[in-house]
């Protein structure tokens, strides 16, 4: 840590540890990590008094996947904020600081017999208040759906310095606006998340892996549809291309009973278990952590379930070299990259046509990460300009420049 | 405006049971209609207790005009968890409307002359079908059509009379056929025999087919049914009396009063409430009472009462397939709905198809059809593509104002579906077992290709 | 006599589109909660997305309010007109628009009742799977307005987990097509944003909605309690105890008798204390497994005896005769003030219990039926609004219900919204910093707040940010007409 790297407030300059780029292609800034949330209070007050930019993070891992700021000063990380200020596991909630990682916070709620979404590749790297950020769903969204459904409610520090919550920690509840599904997925742009109470889910008592490889594309997608189509509550399905082969890998995970008669019915598609139990977790983590967003550069493509095909086709996925996993039911698609963003965001209107959106992570390039958004764009900034008029949380990260 | 307390204008503690849940809504033929608030059961109990509560005149156009353009089909009732009695509701909100305005010289006296003559009166009735039956055939209602406004369409359309050998009266007695099990009378009614005469004929022939001797009650005519439905409470009183009387005489040898078969639903759905009809008037509760334990629809008493060798059964190509649309005051007014079904099912060699969306009303209500017929034609409109859809031969109903409203409508379109009362596919199933008492048919009726206006709309892609 | 804008909107919307005489616009004066009323000016009945957006561009220009309407069975007053303000119902605007059988949605138009789309796709094995009580009556984008819930949602989760996307045209008329179904918004995540923000941001006017493959067995389950404590805990104890049933519904004992005495009579216990009523869903395996572990938790909660729907038509009335509950209190008295508080699941008896002697002490008649397995209870107070003292002791007691709630860790609404009925409360559940930071975003939507105005945030709240913004003098001619007479 170098000190003559701030020029700030006391309050900032006590808290800087160390610096970061806020996006691979910016400068060094100081890194700031307040350890409390009246700290973090502090700092975003600061920033907000004296014209400061920052950029907000959790661990720093996936500030790659923005575009990068157009003004920023310093990097603000929730890292030190972290634990569980309520966890009640026979109403199955709980309520999290934004600095725990995944790990901690999957870990926490396995202990308590329950599953926590989002299942995110590498969750030791991953920050509750990062993934929530970015909006960032797992694997386990075949079961789940998208994260943003099972936040409950969430506390926010806003632009100046403003503590301000949404929702609650209830199952259900209406009370108020959904203002957490404003944040999620907002990039760090609108608010810092502090904390957010989630739902929790019965942990599967017993659990069961498929991995079966196919000849082509065509007859694994074919075999994913079928096996989607059974009375079956997949947990994770998916399609992987990977050493230029295409497998079809699916976790079941329930009651014991469920699973036995479940993997009875997907036997004839896929073939046997290659996994049971606790092997079946460790198999579907290695896959999960194994995912072409763990690449330095890679893409994602969304589009309808039944145009996925379609989309393979056009980006040309079925034979080429890209590491590829899709979730057919979900009708995402994450591919590597290697020095091909430019070629692909070329592509972006033939993709379009689809009704597919692309967003690109390739820190090395200039290739525009986002798509650009129609007139709702108007809306987006008219509610950046009224939670952050002066533009605390740096500007120019996020989609259509917010 | 009216003198009178409003509170006396609706029946205000009935009001107070909706608790406005709007279960009503999407039941309601001229909510679907309009999507207007004010043209629902929920919205017009609204009004009513608007009114008693003196939020709106009594003399209220807009209300008024709410009150008629419901059609009392009563579909609200089946889904009404408050157990709102709202046909009831509506039959008395009219009535006080009645009093409460002066209708147009020319209306009052149409209303005269139908509710206070004809309708009551066998011979004026007659004369007045005959003067139509004339009308239609000389090409004179098409000169004078015209005259009648916008009632003129509904004018021309108006089913043609049947032939003079159709319009019968039935026998006095008509033994059962076989071993009799028993006596029934049969309601005639007042239109009936004129334009339905075949139908009555049919609901005799059916009872004898499963050993019922039918009698009929001399010259009583009218239930007072349009009466009450229409806002001329006290007509309808006077006819309730009339007809107690007239069936009270009608009993078994040894004293037993004989049930009173009913084939026209709106019909039937009345004579059981009038109980409710003559609440006030103490010397008559008990006998309403006891009159209207008697009434039956006719589908009712044959479903319960036929026996299990009765083995009705039709060549596949007589009626082809059937479909049955719900009278509106038999399975809201009665809520009777399985008889009619298990009923077409017992006859053998018949395809039953269900029809969608069978209780929502045809728009025919009475004599609303005449009342109001651009608002009854667009209730009815979405009905022809429910009939299409089931691609049936057959449409059966129980009910004569529903039977003119689907006859004229598919007259109108053109589309080759043929009109029947449940009676007449029993008769005819009946006679059928009669002369071919070998075996049954083996072979299930094929389909028969009959071309269709509308095509169901393609919705999926 | 007559504002040139108001026959500038008869000509848009034709007769039938516009309702303009004050009879008619009389039973417009309060949606589902009739305690809250007022007369609107005018009610729109437009048919398409165009018309919505053309009538809204001419009520920007007149800076005048906006209630939008879907078919009034809202008990919160999400839709109750607000003063000199115009109301945009959605009653005509009720077509299928697609229906998707291979990627499972359907776009719809925003009037739609919610069980015609369960109805519309069942021929492709497919259901809508929220399920208000009201599904026979309710649209589904009064659903989106109130983030509604229903009995199924303790599974499938509330109204906003299943809308994909949205049409939206926001105050001055602009339209937003956010329909297009992706997993990830791009951008923020603005449908979201919208479902259960109660008609202040704009009025959606088509849905994408997510359809779900009908489960292959269902099994329902009644089980009949001598107590009404004791149903709480045992639904507690299933939650505890992981166990994943589609609904778990409590019906007290006033409750199951206006619905015995309805046309919903389904075969409920007369003399029962309670009842609960479960759904249990899947494959048959799992069903057979969740009830073989459902069953001895709620006997041993002392559960005098389970039930199980032996047909596919006792499962309809047993189901239909709990969604009619709240209409079939019409037999108990003129009028229902439905309260809607949610708390943890692990103090239903608690919270049930306090209703229960809140009532009492009020001297008011209660009856409850709820959402157990989601911690959403709806005690039910019959009142007659003509008696002035029962609606301010009852209003009390909704109070006190509600500070009891939020005491206990939970919320003022489960799914019936906050709107005008609840709008107070807020200040007790949320701080003022809460409440400006929702009026920012709303401001965002509606810079002049004129949509439904004056619901959900109280105007202390946004006192900063500015006053309301309609002026008297563009009091319409319908209004002035009124006077007149």
């Amino acid at each position: 840590m170098s000190a003559s790297l701030t020029r700030f407030a006391p309050e900032l300059d006590a808290r800087v540890v160390g610096t970061l780029r806020p996006h691979p292609r910016y400068a060094e800034l100081p890194l700031v990590a307040p350890r409390t949330r009246d700290e973090l209070v502090a700092c975003v007050r600061a920033a907000h008094r004296d014209g400061l930019a920052l950029v907000p993070c959790g661990l720093g891992s996936k500030l790659a996947w923005t575009q990068p700021p157009a003004r920023a000063d310093f990097v603000l990380s929730v890292r030190e904020l972290s634990g569980f200020t309520a966890h009640e596991p026979d109403d199955g909630t709980i309520s999290v600081l934004a600095g725990t990682t995944l790990a901690d916070l999957r870990a926490k709620a396995r202990a308590g017999g329950h599953w926590c979404t989002p299942d995110v590749p590498q969750p030791t790297r991953a920050t509750l208040g990062g993934a929530l950020a970015l909006g960032r769903s797992g694997s386990d969204r075949t079961r789940y759906a998208p994260v943003r459904n099972h936040v409950l409610g969430m506390s926010v520090v806003l632009a100046d310095g403003t503590v301000a919550k949404s929702g609650g920690k209830l199952v259900k509840n209406v009370t108020g606006y959904d203002l957490h599904r404003l944040y999620t997925g907002s990039h760090g742009t609108l608010a810092v998340i502090v904390e957010a109470a989630l739902r929790l889910f019965p942990a599967p008592e017993s659990e069961a892996w498929f991995e079966r490889e196919f000849a082509s594309f065509a007859d694994a997608l074919a075999a994913t549809r079928t096996v989607a189509e059974l009375p079956v509550r997949w947990l994770a399905l998916s399609l992987v291309r990977a050493r230029g082969r295409w497998r079809a890998c699916g976790r079941l995970g329930g009651k014991h009973a469920v699973v036995e008669h479940e993997l009875g019915l997907v036997r004839a598609t896929l073939g046997e278990p290659i996994a049971r139990d606790a092997n079946a977790a460790e198999r579907a983590d290695a896959l999960r952590d194994a995912a072409p967003s763990t690449r330095p550069s890679f893409a994602r493509v969304a589009c309808r379930p039944s145009r996925v095909a379609e989309v393979v086709h056009a980006l040309d996925l079925e034979h080429g070299a890209a590491e590829v996993a899709i979730e057919p039911t979900i009708a995402a698609l994450e591919l590597s990259l290697a020095g091909d963003a430019r070629a692909l965001a070329a592509r972006r209107e033939s993709l379009a046509k689809l009704g597919a959106s692309l967003h690109l992570v390739a820190p090395d390039s200039d290739a525009a990460p986002f798509d650009s958004p129609g007139p709702e764009l108007a809306l987006m900034q008219r509610l950046k300009q009224r939670l952050d008029p002066q533009g605390v949380f740096a500007r120019g990260r996020f989609v259509g420049g917010l | 405006m009216s003198l009178a307390d409003p509170k006396t204008l609706v029946e205000y503690t009935a009001t107070l049971d909706c608790i406005h849940c709007g279960l009503c809504l999407r039941t309601c033929p001229t909510f679907q209609l309009t999507g207007n608030e004010a043209s629902s059961p929920r919205g017009r109990i609204y009004l009513m207790r608007g009114v008693a509560e003196g939020q709106i005149a009594g003399d209220d156009p807009t209300y008024h005009d709410e009150l008629e353009f419901c059609l009392v089909c009563r579909n609200c009732e089946s889904v009404c968890p408050a157990g709102v009695r709202f046909g009831e509701m509506m039959e008395v909100a009219r009535d006080r409307a009645a009093n409460s305005v002066k209708r147009p010289w020319s209306e009052a006296l149409a209303r005269w002359i139908g509710f206070g003559l004809v309708l009551p009166n066998r011979a004026l009735m007659r004369w007045s079908i005959d003067l139509l039956g004339f009308a239609q055939r000389s090409g004179l209602l098409r000169r004078v059509a015209p005259l009648f406004g916008a009632r003129k369409d509904a004018l021309l359309a108006f089913p043609a009379v049947p032939p003079k050998s159709e319009r019968e009266l039935l026998p006095i007695r008509t033994p059962a056929r076989g071993e009799e099990r028993g006596e029934v009378t049969v309601l005639e009614g007042c239109v009936m025999p004129e334009m339905f005469g075949r139908v009555n004929l049919a609901t005799v022939e059916t009872l004898s087919a499963i050993g019922f001797a039918t009698r009929t009650c001399g010259s009583h005519a009218c239930c007072g049914a349009l009466h009450a439905h229409n806002g001329e409470l006290d007509g309808a009183r006077a006819l309730a009396k009339n007809t107690i009387v007239a069936f009270e005489g009608l009993t078994s040898s040894d004293g037993v009063p004989l049930p009173v078969i009913v084939n026209s639903a709106g019909c039937g759905a009345h004579m059981k409430e009038y109980p409710r009809l003559l609440a006030e008037e103490p010397e008559w509760r008990a006998r309403a009472q006891a009159f209207s334990k008697r009434v039956f629809d006719f589908s009712e008493f044959v479903a319960a009462h036929a026996p299990a060798d009765w083995a009705p059964r039709v060549d596949p190509g007589t009626f082809g397939r059937v479909t049955y649309d719900d009278p509106c005051h038999l399975c809201h007014g009665q809520q009777i709905r399985k008889p009619p079904r298990e009923l077409l099912k017992r006859v053998h060699g018949l395809q039953h198809v269900e029809l969608p969306h069978s209780e929502q009303c045809c728009g025919s209500a009475g004599i609303y059809s005449m009342l109001r017929p651009s608002d009854s034609n667009a209730v009815f409109e979405p009905k022809l593509a429910d009939l299409a859809e089931t691609r049936a031969d057959t449409l059966v109903t129980a009910n004569p104002g529903c039977h003119m409203q689907w006859d004229m409508g598919l007259d109108r379109t053109g589309l080759d579906v043929r009109v029947v009362h449940l009676a007449e596919v029993l008769a005819e199933a009946s006679r059928q077992a009669r002369s071919t008492p070998t075996e049954p048919s083996k072979h299930e009726p094929a389909e028969l290709a009959t071309p269709r206006l509308h095509e169901p709309k393609a919705e999926v892609r | 006599m007559d504002a040139p804008w108001i026959a500038e909107l008869r000509a848009l919307l034709g007769p039938r589109g516009i309702v303009e005489d004050p009879t008619r616009l009389f039973p417009y004066e309060a949606d589902g909660i009739v305690l809250l009323r007022r007369r609107p000016e005018l009610v729109l009945l437009p048919r398409t997305t165009e018309q919505v957006s053309r009538a809204l561009k001419i009520l920007h220009r007149e800076r005048v309010p906006v209630v939008a309407r879907g078919a009034g069975t809202g008990l919160s007053g999400g839709a109750t007109p607000v003063e000199g303000g115009v109301v945009v119902s959605l009653a005509r605007m009720r077509d299928v628009l697609e229906l998707d059988a291979v990627d499972r949605t359907a776009r719809v138009q925003a009037g739609l009742v919610n069980i015609d789309l369960s109805l519309a796709c069942s021929k492709h094995q497919l259901f809508y799977a929220p399920d208000p009580s009201s599904q026979q009556a309710c649209t589904l984008g009064g659903n989106i307005a109130e983030n509604s819930g229903g009995p199924h949602c303790f599974r499938y989760g509330n109204t906003t987990q299943h809308v994909l996307g949205l049409v939206i045209v926001l105050e001055d008329g602009t339209v937003l097509d956010l329909s297009e179904p992706r997993v990830d918004p791009l951008g923020y995540d603005l449908v979201g944003l919208f479902v259960g923000s109660e008609g202040m941001f704009g009025i959606a006017t088509e849905l994408v909605l997510k359809l779900l493959p009908k489960p292959a067995t269902t099994e329902t389950l009644l089980a009949i309690f001598e107590s009404l404590d004791a149903a709480c805990d045992a639904t507690s104890d299933l939650i505890r105890a992981r166990h994943e049933p589609s609904a778990i519904e409590i019906l007290d004992k006033l409750t199951i008798q206006a619905v015995e005495a309805s046309v919903y009579a389904a075969g409920y216990p007369k003399t029962a204390e309670a009842v609960l009523l479960l759904d249990i869903e899947g494959s048959e395996v799992e069903v057979a497994n969740t009830v073989a572990g459902i069953e001895p938790l709620v006997r041993a909660r002392g559960a005098i005896e389970v039930r199980t729907a032996k047909t596919e038509l006792e499962r309809k009335q047993l189901w239909a005769g709990r969604k009619g509950a709240f209409g079939a209190m019409g037999r108990i008295a003129p009028d229902l003030y439905v309260a809607d508080v949610c708390v943890p699941r692990t103090k239903l008896r608690e919270l049930v219990a306090h209703t229960t002697r809140i009532a009492r002490e009020k001297n008011l008649k209660l009856a409850t039926v709820f959402h157990a397995g989601d911690g959403n209870l709806h005690p039910n107070i019959a009142y007659d609004r003509r008696d002035a003292d029962e609606v301010r002791r009852v209003l009390e007691a909704g109070d006190e219900i509600m500070h009891l709630c939020i005491e206990a860790g939970g919320s003022l609404s489960g799914e019936h919204g906050v709107g005008l009925e609840k709008m107070k409360a807020m200040e007790w559940l949320f701080t003022r910093e809460d409440l400006a930071t929702m009026c920012r975003v709303r401001e965002a939507w509606d810079p002049d707040r004129r949509m439904n105005p004056g619901k959900l945030i109280p105007i202390r709240a946004c006192l900063e940010t500015k006053q309301a913004v309609f002026r008297p003098e563009h009091a319409t001619g319908a209004a002035k007409a009124r006077d007149e007479r």
